[in-house]
């Protein structure tokens, strides 16, 4: 982007308060999370001193007496990277599921959309307890694919809503009278003018991930058993909330601000979005 | 079970009894100062509410109202002996004001909006002119065509409490299908995890077939519709 692209990008979000805060928070705490790693003061198994003491550096020991601070700093990645992927591919999915389900109409369409009526009945975080069952130990691509196929059925009605009002625009019927092929009309007639929503659409989905993944750790459906990430952090520190608060309250607080951060962003590209067609 | 299921359900109506009215009383404050600054205020702490999750909100009301800073409600369900949780109300407190900072703010949000709609319509521009109070035309005129609306939102938020009393029972020790759920999980217990699935399947499917009738009864057209 050249200097003025620069410019002229930080003026529009100037004028987008809600964006431009939500932007910010989001990238700062995705920057802490990416190189919080090389930051942290101890390591992230390392003993500091006894379990959940003030010991170590600001914010004190965990239940096996690891820093907590160092943790906080260390525990991102792993949310950011899961919780990203889940709503790419949940996005992913569901925008198929949902642009096929509009551009092809009649019964397909139909039948289409009852099935995703089906997989809409059950709450997302069941759909990922109910395939939990079965594994002992989550790897974390089973998380992405969890979380990431319960948005699925979601995105793909929010998918499918925008793109009906796409394909039966003038510019889709002349492509298709030019005898471009469904593909092609598909990704380069209806797509591109699907982008606004589904990009807010995309913020809300990486919201709802966040809380996802680390409400997983949180209930104790650990990917790795001794790392360190937010989720699984308050699990293991909860018995610990009266005397040592840190332990829960640190995570806790990271997560509340990135989640309010990517909520505010989902919510200003919606405003924008809305100005952009209405 | 029988009992858990029992208990689940009172966690939801309780919170959805304590949310209905604030929510509708928080959109009503925030239409009628539409574009002033308390509005302001409202739309962005409801934004922000409404991007935490669930376990976020519980666990910063327990330290706020049970360890850290007060001490004032009990931070987990304490009902021995198979007594019900309602019998020590104060322990409830939390998990349901959880669920209601939870939701309310979407539902807040849908009514505020929905309401500003029926604002700028036309008969109540005319109840205006004929001199009918502001606070009647938002009560008789507003509140009554917002509630449609207001009914889906609040059905779909239901529906997601369904899910969302998961984590929250887990995080409160409430004895509900929640928690057994999490405990089913961790054991391996397919048996019990297929029904609780199904239970709360089921609870949605129902509260979302409720919303639609109810919506037709609030509907005057389409009551009379289906009624010729």
């Amino acid at each position: 982007m050249s200097l003025m692209g620069v410019a002229s990008t930080t003026r529009r979000l100037g004028r987008q308060p809600r964006l431009a805060t939500g932007l910010v928070i989001t990238l700062v705490i995705a920057v802490i999370a990416i190189v919080g790693p090389w930051l942290a003061p101890y390591g992230e198994n390392e003993i500091v001193g006894k379990p959940f003491t003030l010991e170590g550096s600001w914010l004190g020991t965990d239940y096996l007496g690891q820093d907590v601070w160092s943790r906080v700093l260390a525990g991102g990645g792993s949310i950011l990277l899961t919780s990203v992927s889940a709503t790419a591919l949940g996005m992913v999915v569901g925008i198929v599921i949902g642009v096929v389900a509009a551009y092809a109409g009649g019964w397909l369409d139909e039948a289409i959309m009852r099935l995703n009526d089906v997989a809409l009945a059950f709450p997302q975080i069941l759909l990922a307890l109910l395939v939990l069952t079965a594994v002992d130990q989550p790897a974390a691509w089973m998380i992405v694919l969890l979380v990431g196929f319960s948005h699925a059925p979601r995105v793909a009605r929010v998918a499918r809503g925008v793109a009906l009002g796409i394909v039966s625009r003038d510019f889709v019927h002349s492509a298709e009278a030019l005898g471009e092929s469904r593909l092609r009309v598909v990704v380069a007639e209806v797509l591109p003018n699907m982008n606004a929503p589904l990009l807010a659409e995309a913020g809300l989905r990486l919201t709802y991930s966040i809380g996802m993944v680390a409400g997983i750790g949180f209930l104790g459906f650990a990917t790795d058993p001794g790392a360190a990430d937010w989720g699984q952090m308050i699990n293991e520190n909860r018995l610990a909330l009266l005397v040592q608060p840190w332990g829960v309250l640190a995570p806790v607080i990271v997560i509340g601000i990135f989640t309010v951060g990517t909520n505010l962003m989902a919510d200003g590209i919606a405003q924008l979005a809305g100005r952009g067609t209405g | 079970m029988g009992s858990r299921i029992v208990n689940s359900a009172v966690l939801v109506i309780v919170a959805a009894i304590v949310m209905i009215p604030i929510a509708f009383g928080i959109a009503m404050v925030s239409a009628n100062n539409r574009g002033k600054r308390a509005d302001g205020v409202i739309q962005i702490v409801m934004l922000t509410l409404a991007g935490l999750p669930e376990f976020v909100v519980g666990i910063l009301l327990v330290a706020l109202f049970s360890t850290t800073v007060l001490h004032v409600l009990p931070a987990v369900t304490i009902a021995g002996g198979g007594a019900p949780p309602w019998s020590a109300p104060g322990s409830m407190i939390l998990p349901v004001f959880t669920l209601v900072i939870a939701v309310a703010p979407y539902v807040a949000r849908i009514v505020r909006s929905s309401l500003l709609e029926v604002l700028d319509s036309d008969y109540v521009e005319l109840a205006r002119l004929k001199g009918v109070p502001e606070r009647v035309v938002m009560r008789r005129h507003a509140l009554l065509n917002a509630i449609v609306p207001g009914i889906q939102v609040i059905a779909l938020q239901l529906a997601w409490l369904a899910g969302g009393i998961v984590i929250v029972e887990y995080l409160f020790s409430y004895p509900g299908i929640g928690a057994s759920l999490v405990d089913s999980v961790r054991n391996s217990d397919f048996p019990m995890v297929q029904v609780l699935a199904m239970v709360i399947a089921a609870v949605y499917v129902g509260v979302n077939l409720v919303a639609d009738v109810l919506s037709i009864l609030f509907t005057p057209r389409a009551r009379t519709a289906i009624a010729s």
